[in-house]
């Protein structure tokens, strides 16, 4: 293989310059002429019926444009499950679902007028746990459940309030429990986690005389959003037209349809004008979406010797009042959720489960960091009963090339064990290095994961290059701040063999560029990547013929570098390619090459037993690990350094997945020491507001070590897999472990605030 | 109820009719079109919205327009010396310290107002300097690393002097 | 969070100007230190003005002063920053100075007054018990005159103080200490920076002769009683303070935690002070 020229390589972000001259225009900078400003009302209820709504008052006042209701846009949407109204209908099912909004002249008028609108409840007994909701007897959420229009591998339970059954069954749990020498069963709890992306959301949308409907919003899928808005609206998708302006972080929580139906309910309502809708913190905090809070049973077998046998999980999801993406976190999340180990014998039961908190959806992760909160900590609780030590232990029962696992898939390329290696390796794992300074335990652990991506999926892409030899893709990709402008960048200039200065990304808007699924499940790089270098290789392919006329040589023997196509054999016999094109096709001419990627041999996973032979198109391994000192009279943790050791199959520019991993240790790190999203008995939001919700400061995260391990993928653009979501989901379970390791104190219950270890050493000293 | 106000912001002196209770941050934003800076929380707890006031680093989203007669008011668009980038943003997009890039802006000119008060900074220093400016995407490594990178270009050029 | 509805903002040179303002306004005015409380007020908490005071133009209300008794007048306009950084605080009280630096970040401090935030009794001001020890006093300004009280007598509840509308705090004093008094800030609270105390303990000292003999222990508290108080026990302090449980952490949590802390703060204060402490110095020596 030749070398590589720019993949590989740490080549600067091509959308630094303009970020740190404060240019970018994000979501929330968007000014749009004639625009109207739209603020919404919230349910102060958990669970209630609307007797009455009164908005009289909002409407006389002056400077309001709209002021609407669910009657007036009597909607439903739902990516899996269509249970979500636009606007409440006739009843709320958390505090602040939004069940009225007005359109003004300016936001203060708007919220001015909304604070008019009368609202008459009729509370119902609500649940706040998915365990209590979904308890044989327990009043129905959703009383219309059953005739919502669901997508077909969606599994339905006896059970109440439970809107997503994941079932996977191999081997006879019963039996592997029956022929262990060891059994342990444990109870493991994570609490809903916020995105906290520093841009708050928001969304413009307009209607035009045709009908057409524009929403100018930063989401992570717009394509499949325009689909949801579609399916809801009675719509054909061409009469949807979605435009991403920059997205200042999302994390999962931007995507689907939160803030964008306000702004599309009211565009209704206001006679061309387009309208924006702003989400205040405390508004993105409530009313767009959590990371699902979780409770993991999990029960292992294993032999004294240190095999597992038999492991059985039950995890309820908890969705809160809508289904948002709980279906496919419960079933992605679920499938893997006994780990990345061989195990004869498994059963696992995910329930997603309605609760009357706010709405549950996709983060950064998509399920496998609650399951390995439980499992990565359970497993060296039985290596410690065992008497083994966790690593020999992990060693023993890890993925490795040709393992069927127990959902019948045959792996490959698993890089899983050198992450565990040399994270291990990097921590001095097994070394007693420090001496438990005065008053506080040191400790260290570490935590394995591996994670599917969404699977089968679609990437299209286009690459266009112009007579001055300049470069536009065209990607449904959306740049969140992962970095894929520069990746796919990367991508073409390589394949087309032009400096990376030379190309640029068309701004995504679904009238333009082609279809791509989404930009999530860390599917980017492989999916779209992929896309990217076949299109650029089609446009070569097409410049390649051209120069061959002009430079009279075969096409085989021409070679594409720094921006000219010169022959192999004598590189000063060259043209650029700026010159093949206009004297091929004049001035004006574009050369434009097509690529599509579609990971074509996944299979459904089975709803009856999990089992699918290909489950992923890839699957993304990590192993980090961390050093703590407990602080025994305050119960502080003091993180004192983490490793991350992540496969990422190929780096495509190194800088950039030392950079991700960094920030999803950092998120990590939050949701193992501070973050949660608290919920009262009255269902309100505790704490919506950044002093009181916790992220890490600068000053909170250690020294970071970040290990890029390169397993290649033969399917993935230069063997890369996915990075984007793996940095944080194991951490909280690393630093359990540390935790445990330092005070011989197992904690089940995230996060690890000082009170909580505090507790904790109490009731073990007692 | 609209006050007269002169200011100076980037350089340029600047004479506005204003309601006084307007905040800082809505006046940059919404009546100057100066969207560079960011808003994150609206409550003084992210740093999104940090700008030089009198030289100093506040929090936009706090600051009365009413208390702003007379006052300098430097924000990120008033960071490039002439048409070249701030040592603090070359360092930025060399070291890979914006990821989304919304708390960029603020983040810079905290940096920039650290490195005016403190040429060789260490790391802690850089930390404490930095802790009230929120970051979800970078866990702020990166970033620690272009400040101090940053802090290396100003020195020299300061010796080159 | 609400935007700001239209009120006026005056700017005063004088204290009698500013007191003559809200003796022509009458009610709903407010003044305006740094801004960092009222503002929030007013987005967060429902605050409506009819008219704000802004006090920084008055030049008099600014400044950290000594007096040759080693007295020290500090100016009600005086930023957190300015405490923080001062290299007379620093000197003479570095606790004070620290208790200082745990408010908020550097762009709150930047704005953040000592006299607003003594003014606005918040239950966790970090400042509060550093001053607490210190005896300090506060001077008010009336338009009959001056006033000055002790600031233990000045707090009366979360977010009350004695002053009355139109009345001026205009400078924190703090007589002088004994030569050997050592005072120490622990501010407990689970994020290390931009947050609030789940329990902030101060301790003063005075220490005598080769052997450190213990002449006078001052304790003060912040976040764990409805305003910052001084406790008179040293060994019955966790008894003597009235702490919540709220979103941050339990009561029972916090009494361990004054307990906990009160003896770190005794025992570092007793062990005297150590010149130019970086912050992560001093966060390790409060630790252990």
């Amino acid at each position: 293989m030749e070398e590589l020229a720019v993949v590989g390589k740490s080549v600067t972000r091509i959308d630094a310059e303009e970020k740190v001259t404060g240019q970018t225009v994000y979501g929330y900078d968007l000014v749009l002429p004639g625009m109207l400003y739209g603020k919404a009302l919230f349910s102060t209820r958990p669970h209630a019926i609307i007797k009455r709504i009164n908005t009289e008052k909002a409407k006389n006042y002056p400077g309001v444009h709209a002021v609407i209701t669910g009657a007036d846009a009597p909607w439903i949407h739902g990516e899996t499950i269509k249970d979500t109204p636009f606007l409440a209908q006739g009843k709320v099912r958390y505090v602040g679902e939004p069940i009225a909004a007005v359109a003004a002249v300016d936001e203060d008028t708007a919220q001015a007028a909304v604070a008019l609108i009368e609202v008459e409840y009729e509370d119902l007994p609500a649940y706040f746990s998915p365990e209590e909701a979904s308890k044989p007897g327990a009043r129905a959420i959703h009383e219309d459940y059953p005739k919502y229009h669901k997508a077909d591998f969606i599994v339905t339970s006896p059970l109440p309030n439970v809107c997503e059954h994941f079932k996977l069954r191999t081997g006879d749990v019963e039996q592997g429990l029956r022929k262990s020498d060891l059994v342990l069963e444990q109870r493991y709890r994570v609490p809903a986690i916020q995105h906290a992306a520093m841009e708050p959301h928001s969304a413009h949308a307009m209607v035009d005389d045709s009908g057409k409907l524009t929403v100018w919003v930063p989401n992570d899928a717009p394509f499949r959003v325009r689909t949801e808005t579609a399916e809801a609206l009675g719509l054909p998708p061409e009469k949807i037209r979605y435009i991403n302006p920059y997205q200042g972080g999302g994390f999962g929580s931007k995507g689907g349809l939160k803030v964008e139906r306000i702004a599309i309910a009211l565009a209704y309502h206001t006679k061309g004008r387009p309208v924006r809708v702003k989400f205040n913190r405390q508004e993105t905090f409530v009313s767009t979406s959590t990371r699902h809070g979780a409770i993991v049973r999990i029960k292992s077998g294993v032999k004294s010797d240190g095999t597992l046998v038999a492991r059985e999980i039950t995890i309820y999801w908890d969705a809160g009042a809508y289904s948002e993406k709980s279906a496919t976190v419960c079933i992605r999340g679920s499938l893997p959720s006994p780990g990345p180990y061989r195990i004869p014998h498994v059963k696992v039961d995910g329930y997603a489960v309605y609760t009357n908190k706010p709405v549950a959806g996709a983060f950064r992760g998509y399920g496998i960091p609650q399951a390995a909160w439980a499992c990565e900590q359970h497993m060296d609780d039985l290596a410690k009963r065992l008497h083994m030590d966790p690593l020999e232990f992990r060693l023993k029962n890890i993925f490795v090339d040709g393992d069927i696992t127990y959902w019948g898939e045959e792996l490959h390329n698993v890089g899983l064990k050198e992450t565990l290696l040399r994270a291990t390796e990097a921590i001095g794992w097994g070394k007693t290095e420090k001496l438990d300074p005065k008053g506080f335990k040191i400790g260290k652990g570490f935590a394995c994961i591996s994670k599917p991506t969404r699977t089968p999926t679609t990437s299209n892409a286009s690459v266009l290059v112009d007579g001055q030899g300049k470069v536009t893709i065209l990607a449904g990709t959306v740049e969140i701040g992962q970095g894929c402008s520069t990746m796919l960048s990367q991508v073409a200039a390589e394949e087309l063999g032009v400096p990376i200065e030379n190309t640029r990304m068309h701004p995504l808007d679904t009238d333009v560029i082609p279809f791509d699924s989404s930009t999530t499940s860390s599917r980017s790089t492989f999916h779209m990547g992929n896309a990217v270098r076949h299109a650029a290789i089609h446009a070569r392919e097409q410049l390649a013929q051209m120069a061959s006329g002009i430079l009279q040589a075969p096409e085989e023997h021409l070679r594409f570098s720094d921006g000219k196509v010169f022959l192999k054999k004598d590189p000063h016999h060259a043209i650029t390619l700026g010159e093949v094109i206009r004297t091929q096709l004049g001035p004006d001419g574009v050369v434009r090459g097509n690529g599509s990627y579609t990971y074509e041999l996944g299979k459904d996973v089975d709803p009856q037993t999990g089992h699918s032979d290909h489950a992923s198109a890839f699957y993304m391994y990590a192993t980090q690990a961390a050093e703590v000192a407990v602080d025994e009279e305050t119960g502080r943790v003091r993180l004192l350094r983490v490793v991350a050791a992540h496969d990422v199959g190929k780096a495509i520019n190194p800088l950039n997945c030392v950079a991700q991993v960094e920030g999803g240790l950092a998120m990590g790190i939050g949701a193992a020491l501070h973050e949660e999203l608290v919920v009262d008995n009255q269902g309100r939001v505790r704490n919506p507001s950044f002093l009181d919700y916790h992220l890490v400061t600068s000053l909170d995260v250690p020294e970071m070590k970040t290990i890029i391990v390169e397993c290649p993928a033969p399917d993935g653009p230069y063997g890369a897999k996915g990075l984007g979501e793996p940095g944080l989901a194991p951490t909280p379970a690393a630093i359990g472990n540390a935790v445990a390791n330092a005070l011989g104190i197992r904690i089940y219950d995230l996060p690890l605030t000082p009170e909580r270890v505090y507790w904790a050493i109490q009731a073990a000293t007692d | 109820m609209n006050t007269r106000i002169q200011i100076r912001l980037n350089g340029k002196i600047l004479t506005l009719t204003v309601p006084p209770f307007r905040l800082l941050l809505d006046l940059l934003r919404d009546e100057i079109g100066l969207t560079g800076t960011k808003e994150g929380c609206g409550t003084g707890d992210c740093g999104a919205c940090t700008v030089l006031l009198n030289g100093k680093p506040v929090n936009s989203c706090l600051v009365l327009s009413g208390e702003l007669d007379g006052a300098d008011i430097v924000t990120i668009e008033g960071l490039k010396i002439g048409p070249h980038l701030h040592p603090v943003q070359q360092a930025f997009v060399q070291e890979g310290g914006a990821q989304c890039g919304y708390c960029t802006p603020g983040m810079l000119m905290m940096t920039k107002s650290l490195l005016d008060e403190n040429q060789n900074p260490t790391e802690e220093e850089i930390r404490f300097a930095l802790s009230g400016n929120l970051c979800r995407c970078t866990g702020y490594a990166k970033i620690i690393q272009a400040v101090q990178i940053a802090a290396a270009e100003l020195r020299k050029d300061e010796a080159g002097k | 969070m609400k935007r700001p509805e239209p009120f006026e903002v005056f700017q005063p040179v004088s204290i009698p100007e500013a007191c003559e303002l809200f003796r022509k306004h009458g009610p709903g005015g407010h003044f305006l230190a740094g801004g960092t409380d009222l503002v929030i007020a007013i987005k967060e908490k429902g605050l409506v003005p009819r008219y704000v005071v802004d006090l920084k133009k008055i030049p008099s209300l600014t400044g950290i002063r000594e007096a040759s008794d080693g007295s020290l007048t500090i100016g009600a306009l005086t930023t957190m920053r300015e405490i923080e950084t001062a290299p007379l605080i620093r000197r003479k009280y570095p606790f004070l100075a620290q208790s200082a630096a745990e408010v908020g970040s550097i762009q709150i401090r930047n704005r953040a007054t000592i006299g607003g935030n003594m003014a606005n009794a918040t239950p966790s001001a970090d400042v509060a018990p550093a001053l607490l020890i210190l005896d300090a006093r506060v001077k008010i300004s009336r338009s009959d005159g001056e006033k000055i009280v002790l600031l233990e007598e000045f707090f009366i509840g979360p977010g009350k103080t004695i002053i009355q509308q139109g009345d001026v705090l205009t400078e924190i004093l703090i007589p002088p200490t004994p030569p050997d008094f050592c005072g120490e800030y622990i501010k407990f609270s689970p994020r290390e920076m931009m947050d609030l105390a789940y329990v902030g303990v101060a301790v003063g000292v005075v220490a005598e002769g080769a052997r450190k003999r213990c002449r006078d222990a001052r304790i003060a508290l912040c976040a764990v009683s409805p305003t910052p108080i001084r406790t008179r026990k040293a060994e019955e302090t966790s008894n003597e303070c009235k702490p919540i449980s709220d979103v941050r952490s339990s009561a029972a949590y916090r009494k361990e935690m004054v307990r906990v802390n009160t003896r770190r703060a005794l025992l570092n204060a007793a062990a005297g002070y150590v010149d130019n402490l970086s912050w992560t110095a001093r966060r390790d020596r409060r630790y252990s």
